[in-house]
């Protein structure tokens, strides 16, 4: 059981703590409600290139790294389609430096033109190393193009193009901050060596006073559901063909987001997991397989993906995924799933151990709703039932509902 | 509107007394000695033996390594599925891996599921088969997955890196190649498992919240006097390494946007007495967020997503290299400002402030290291192999501490200098 207390500012600002004695650090987390997909079409990747300006300076601390460093701390910052998350642990007497680092950058974020033109040198050789130099590194951008017709879903958090990102302005930086980094945009966690009081009086200390601006209401996109399977194609320099079935799945509020967790261990989660054993072990169709699910807030994502051994015809590696999907609408044991049950019952009390993990995960289920839902992922994981895992099959996993694409090696008479 | 505010920077604190607590040390009935490291929240446990093996003593190149990833390859009356389903059902986790000085085989469970699940991990310290059919598979798929790893410039460059530095024969330095990857064999994988997996070559830590009732089984399962495995080990590796003369490594690689640039050389390891300071150094140098290589080649010119420098430990000598890629077009300005971030930090001193910044960072680190059972007994663990007692890390916090500019300039003339590094371009 992880203690959680919360109290709202005035301002709107939430503010989350959790004691844990035995740590001799107090770790802070500031997630804004602002990903990639409050993106506009035309400048993605600009919530992820925003995430880099955060670290630029403000006001009243020329620059956000060096206090923190030189107080023994260490940060980092991360961007997703639905949120971004900043990050910073110090020893706990001084607390207070963290806490002033993120209050003065809500409220005083230095943005200047030098600092834009250098991150976005800097995040184009982040695309460059993670989505163009990597073998089968621009998959997501290809199958979110796929599995999302309208959703912003439909481009990942580093954008569509590098262009989106050298051709930002500097007026749309100071505009998307005024729009969403707003204390009642935000969730504010302290977890680690401090008492709760002293928590929640240094959070009003140094965030109270910040007086919010108007958030922009998010439009709700209507995603249409898909009715005809969709193929593509695409020849690379890559040594092993690779096979990516991408279906539509629930949001992350849905109880059958357990579900489809659930499956995709089922489907790959250790070693005698369903498509392992039977499509890498026995059958020798795949080098590798995997099944996962995106846990987006929204509409999710559910992808089975492999890449299929040299001498084996793709469409025969393609029909092996599609009867292992089909088996699980009737091949089922009670067995099984307890087995997979099991093994995230393990998953959940292993993954908490740090402090910094914990106070992360705290305010990602606080974005969700309720901080204490964290504590309650075992019992949703518990309800999960044979039927709910075939309905769930038979609603999301289907032929035509399925993205398949087909990352295929570029044959000799194709190379340029 | 933000109301005007003049918020004040509050004061920096001293960061406090940092030191790594000597675990509980039991003894097993067969002598094996056993580490002890209470405290998780949860009721999770982790058991791992630790042999004074690996690289350096394998029979063939790969063996290790690849006995490790077949752990739970069947044994003669369960097959691979078998073990790995039961393994699974108890939701526990089964891992073995080789290092270059250690093949470590580590079980993580639940309480509940304990006593279940550690008669499975003994199978797979003393019954594995190691069948030729999940070998030929296991080849089979490495060999694969090594040519989409060729496809990467990091991997590449690396590998190119510690053959260079120590030689494709010896055991820090050899090449992962398809030769190799096809000679992977049944013979030389059962022999390194049966002699090098022994009592008199093992060490036990377990870690999380460990009850008496664990110590107990675990005496009584794996403290028994014969092991039934060989009473000797294997010869251990006598290739020299070579890498004393600096070599220049380029290599251009069709439809790259970006290569990935490794200089490095032959270094000591956490014995040594300059070890210390000099990881004060690389912090400055290139060991952290706000180094000099990061300021100047990412946050000034942004040729780069990162940049990173950085000393390995090894049992016998160490490696030290800088890392990072960077698009082609700043390939040449790069290199040539990270050899004249080497000579800046040569020629001038560090100023109080950038040293107090540096310094502070890596105690705060140093105090991660303790936070925790789970953290310290990896730290532990570092000490441990190399032979040394926790005593050396405090004795490191201290010369961090109280190193000044002047020996941070000292170190950097003696082992900062361009020719005395090798450099590998990939891309």
């Amino acid at each position: 059981m992880i203690q959680v207390s919360k109290k709202i500012l005035k301002n709107g600002l939430t503010v989350v703590h959790h004691l844990d004695e035995n740590t001799p650090f107090v770790v802070v987390n500031v997630l804004y409600k602002v990903g990639a997909k409050d993106e506009d079409p035309e400048r993605t990747g600009f919530a992820h290139l925003f995430e880099h300006l955060m670290f630029e300076g403000s006001k009243h601390a020329k620059s956000y790294d060096q206090p923190l460093q030189e107080a023994g701390g260490e940060n980092n910052a991360f961007t997703n389609n639905d949120y971004t998350n900043y990050y910073s642990q110090v020893p706990a007497n001084n607390i207070d430096i963290s806490l002033f680092l993120e209050a003065d950058r809500m409220a005083f974020l230095n943005i200047n033109q030098r600092s834009l033109n250098v991150q976005k040198k800097v995040v184009v050789e982040e695309f460059k190393e993670n989505y163009i130099n990597q073998p089968y590194g621009d998959v997501w951008h290809l199958l979110r193009e796929m599995v999302y017709e309208k959703h912003p879903y439909k481009w990942p958090t580093i954008g569509l193009r590098t262009e989106h990102i050298s051709e930002a302005v500097l007026e749309e930086v100071r505009n998307f901050f005024s729009m969403h980094y707003q204390p009642q945009n935000a969730i504010l966690v302290i977890g680690g060596n401090i008492e709760e009081a002293v928590a929640f009086e240094k959070a009003e200390q140094y965030f109270g006073w910040i007086e919010p601006q108007t958030v922009t209401e998010k439009k709700e996109v209507i995603e249409p559901e898909q009715t005809v399977a969709k193929t593509k194609t695409v020849y690379a320099d890559v040594p092993l063909n690779g096979l990516y079935i991408a279906f539509k799945s629930t949001d992350r509020y849905d109880d059958d987001f357990y579900v489809s967790d659930l499956i995709s261990d089922i489907l790959s989660g250790g070693q005698s997991s369903r498509l392992y054993q039977r499509l890498v072990k026995e059958q020798k169709l795949f080098v590798s397989i995997d099944a996962y699910i995106s846990a987006s807030n929204e509409i999710g994502m559910f992808v089975v993906e492999g890449k299929i051994n040299e001498d084996v015809p793709v469409s025969v590696a393609e029909a092996a995924v599609w009867q292992e999907i089909e088996l699980l609408k009737t091949e089922l044991t009670e067995k099984e799933i307890r087995k997979t049950k099991n093994k995230i019952l393990s998953y959940l009390n292993f993954s908490d151990t740090s402090i910094m993990g914990r106070t992360i995960n705290i305010a990602y289920y606080e974005m969700l709703g309720d901080a204490n839902g964290i504590n309650q992922e075992e019992s949703k994981y518990e309800s999960v039932t044979l039927e709910k895992i075939q309905r769930f099959c038979n609603k999301y996993l289907t032929h035509s509902k399925s993205n398949t694409l087909y990352y295929l090696r570029k044959q000799h008479d194709q190379a340029n | 509107m933000t109301k005007l505010i003049d918020l004040k920077a509050p004061p920096i604190l001293e960061i406090g007394k940092i030191t790594l607590p000597e675990p509980k040390k039991i003894t097993l009935d067969n002598g094996i000695p056993m580490f002890v490291f209470q405290g998780a929240k949860n009721d999770i446990l982790c058991v791992e033996l630790l042999f004074n093996s690996g690289r350096w003593t394998e029979p063939s190149p790969l063996t290790a390594g690849s006995c490790g990833r077949l752990i739970k390859s069947g044994t003669l009356n369960k097959s691979s599925f078998e073990l790995s389903e039961e393994i699974d059902f108890y939701g526990s986790t089964i891992k073995a891996g080789a290092g270059y000085n250690t093949f470590s085989l580590q079980l993580f469970t639940l309480h509940r599921f304990f006593n279940e699940s550690f008669p499975l991990f003994q199978e797979c310290l003393f019954d594995i088969a190691f069948p030729e059919t999940e070998i030929d598979l296991y080849k089979s798929n490495a060999l694969s997955k090594h040519r989409v790893e060729l496809e990467k410039n990091d991997y590449v460059a690396d590998m190119a890196f510690k053959k260079i530095v120590f030689g494709d024969q010896h055991p820090y330095g050899y090449e992962t190649s398809e030769e190799r990857i096809k000679a992977i064999n049944q013979t030389d994988i059962l022999e390194y498992y049966r002699k090098e997996l022994r009592i008199d070559n093992c060490a036990i830590f377990v870690s999380g919240n460990v009850l008496e009732t664990h110590i107990q089984a675990i005496n009584n399962l794996l403290g028994k006097k014969d092991w039934n495995k060989s009473s000797t080990g294997l010869p251990v590796s006598t290739a020299p390494p070579s890498g004393t003369i600096p070599q220049q490594f380029h290599q251009q690689k069709k439809n790259s946007v970006q290569c990935s640039i490794v200089i490095g050389k032959q270094l000591f390891n956490m014995s040594h007495e300059d070890y210390p300071e000099f990881l004060l150094m690389n912090t400055i140098f290139g060991g952290y967020f706000g180094s000099r290589l990061m300021s100047n080649i990412r946050e000034d010119k942004g040729y780069t997503y990162g940049i990173y420098s950085g000393l390995q430990s090894l049992k016998f000598g160490g490696v030290y290299s800088i890392q990072t890629e960077t698009g082609l077009e700043h390939k040449n300005d790069c290199l040539k400002e990270i050899y004249t971030e080497m000579s800046r930090l040569r020629e001038s001193r560090v100023t109080e402030r950038e040293l107090t910044l540096a310094r502070n960072y890596l105690l705060g680190k140093f105090m991660g290291k303790t936070d925790g059972a789970f953290n310290q007994v990896e730290q532990f663990k570092k000490y441990y192999v190399e032979g040394k007692s926790v005593d050396l890390f405090d004795n490191i916090v201290e010369k961090v501490r109280n190193c000044n500019a002047e020996r941070i300039r000292d170190l950097a003339t003696t082992y900062l200098n361009k020719e005395n590094f090798s450099e590998i371009v990939i891309g």
